[in-house]
């Protein structure tokens, strides 16, 4: 017990380090650059070599995943062993609908669902690019969320930034923010 | 899952098999698309949407549900809560003696956890022959075809040869509480060689009862991204019913998945199958559009997906398929 209460106490203590505030203004993630307009939080355990996760009202509630060039034959994140045969790599010849399909693998990975709403031409990263509206029903808590993604293949590389967040309240609120973002990023040549 | 007539239907088919328990019984289908079924003391029947699609005909299906139901009357999960009880007991046991003993208590505290959890497959696995052999006389004598019964793990263990890599993971969880597919066929066969083999197969009624769901359950399918064991189911069920445009389309989807050398171009030929059969899906016409674009056939591209637009003008990607046709392919 008293051990417990003193992992509790470390655990409690240590919470604050695990995000750091982002924003507002300009922000780099790697080779990408976006104007945010509040501070966002980035989540620090999320980091791997091509990108990052912010969350606005905290984890549970909505995720913003930046993909800052993943290249042919990565994955889009790092994952469990055990996991990796199950899930797909990024090919460079992917049309939009595949990489919708790869990103569709990572969010059912754990028995979540995934309806794919939208998928439009969209300018990205000033390239050719494409959006994509699904909604997702999470298998953990069993909640109902929507998503928006902005992707563009740019070099052999993908960039894509996608947002999930519950269809109640928290999709709208901060929807008009990540159309924002994703309206000035801009991909380092 | 929502479809009330699959509902009712295995409804029945348990209470033909179960007979004066039929009101004990309750069936929930449960959609996810992975092969199982279980069974609770209370008489909770689980059907997996994954397994049934992989039944061939109406006798498979009661060959599952008999097989839950030789649970529910042996009282498999009392025992079972029981046996874990005093393994428990033992394991915890355990864990104190050899921690106590100094060394390493964490790894060894693991070990006795371990003991009780293969305690545990271990006892199952006793009774799940014991399930099948009840299952067994359940369906023989609701007049089903015996022979069915070691049918379904054959099928099993050919979708678990159809990828190579499964010989070198561990594969399942469902082959590690069970027996392995192949013993529990051995026995199966055995056990149906005694009994009379003619019997009722309903391959026609399951096929029409299903097929209301089938192209979403195929759809889950595809999401378990293991196209090289889908491709075996696939060509099983196209045996079954040949010229069935559905399966043919998801065949090709299973090979633009897979996407090893020369996959591009089955799936192509695949999704041709599908156009020329009846009642095409307006995907086939779409995938293959996507293919034709890939490996540069841009005017066939261009016939492909507009075909795809005026059969699904407010398909969720439409806009982007218009994109393609407005730049020429």
């Amino acid at each position: 017990m008293r051990k417990s209460i003193f992992l509790l106490s470390l655990f409690l203590a240590g919470c604050a380090s695990f995000f750091s505030p982002v924003g507002p203004g300009e922000v780099k993630i790697k080779d990408m650059t976006i104007t945010v307009n509040t501070t966002w939080n980035r989540f620090d355990m999320s980091a791997t070599d091509s990108g990052e996760m912010w969350t606005a009202d905290g984890l549970p509630l909505d995720n913003l995943w930046f993909y800052a060039g993943v290249a042919d034959g990565e994955m889009l994140r790092k994952t469990a062993e055990s996991r990796k045969k199950a899930l797909p790599k990024f090919q460079a010849g992917m049309a939009p609908s595949e990489v919708v399909e790869l990103m569709e693998s990572y969010i059912t990975a754990d028995g979540s669902t995934f309806t794919l709403d939208k998928l439009a031409p969209v300018t990205f990263g000033g390239g050719p690019g494409f959006r994509f509206d699904f909604r997702t029903r999470r298998k953990q808590d069993e909640l109902e969320l929507r998503g928006v993604g902005f992707a563009t293949i740019q070099h052999e590389k993908l960039y894509m930034m996608v947002y999930t967040a519950p269809i109640t309240h928290y999709f709208q609120k901060n929807l008009g923010q990540i159309e924002g973002m994703a309206k000035s990023l801009s991909i380092k040549k | 899952m929502e479809p009330k007539e699959l509902q009712q239907y295995v409804a029945e088919i348990t209470c033909r098999l179960a007979g004066e328990h039929c009101p004990d019984v309750r069936v929930y289908l449960v959609r996810t698309p992975y092969f199982n079924a279980s069974m609770a003391p209370n008489g909770m029947l689980q059907l997996w949407s994954g397994l049934l699609l992989r039944m061939a005909n109406e006798a498979q299906l009661a060959a599952i549900i008999g097989h839950e139901l030789g649970h529910y009357l042996a009282r498999h999960s009392v025992e079972q809560l029981r046996d874990a009880k005093s393994r428990a007991a033992f394991g915890q046991f355990l864990g104190i003696i050899l921690s106590a003993g100094g060394a390493g208590g964490v790894a060894l505290g693991t070990l006795s956890q371990l003991a009780i959890v293969a305690g545990m497959f271990a006892y199952s696995r006793e009774h799940e022959i014991q399930a099948d052999e009840i299952g067994l006389e359940l369906m023989s004598g609701a007049g089903y075809a015996p022979q069915e019964a070691p049918r379904i793990w054959q099928q099993l263990v050919d979708e678990y040869k159809g990828d190579p890599e499964n010989e070198t993971t561990a594969g399942s969880v469902l082959f590690a509480t069970h027996p392995a597919p192949s013993d529990r066929l051995t026995n199966l066969a055995e056990l149906a060689k005694k009994m009379p083999s003619a019997g009722q197969i309903g391959e026609s009624a399951f096929g029409k009862v299903l097929f209301p769901v089938r192209f979403d359950l195929l759809k889950d399918e595809m999401k378990r991204r293991r196209p090289s064991e889908t491709l075996v189911l696939l060509d099983r069920l196209i045996g079954i019913t040949p010229g069935d445009a559905d399966l043919l389309f998801f065949r090709g989807e299973a090979y633009r998945m897979r996407n090893q050398s020369g996959d591009l171009e089955k799936a192509l030929e695949s999704y041709k199958y599908s156009i020329d059969s009846k009642r095409p899906p307006a995907e086939s016409y779409r995938s293959m559009g996507l293919i034709q674009r890939k490996i540069g056939q841009p005017e066939a591209a261009r016939q492909s997906f507009s075909i795809y637009l005026r059969l699904r003008p407010d398909a969720e990607d439409s806009d982007l398929i218009r994109s393609y046709l407005e730049e020429g392919s």
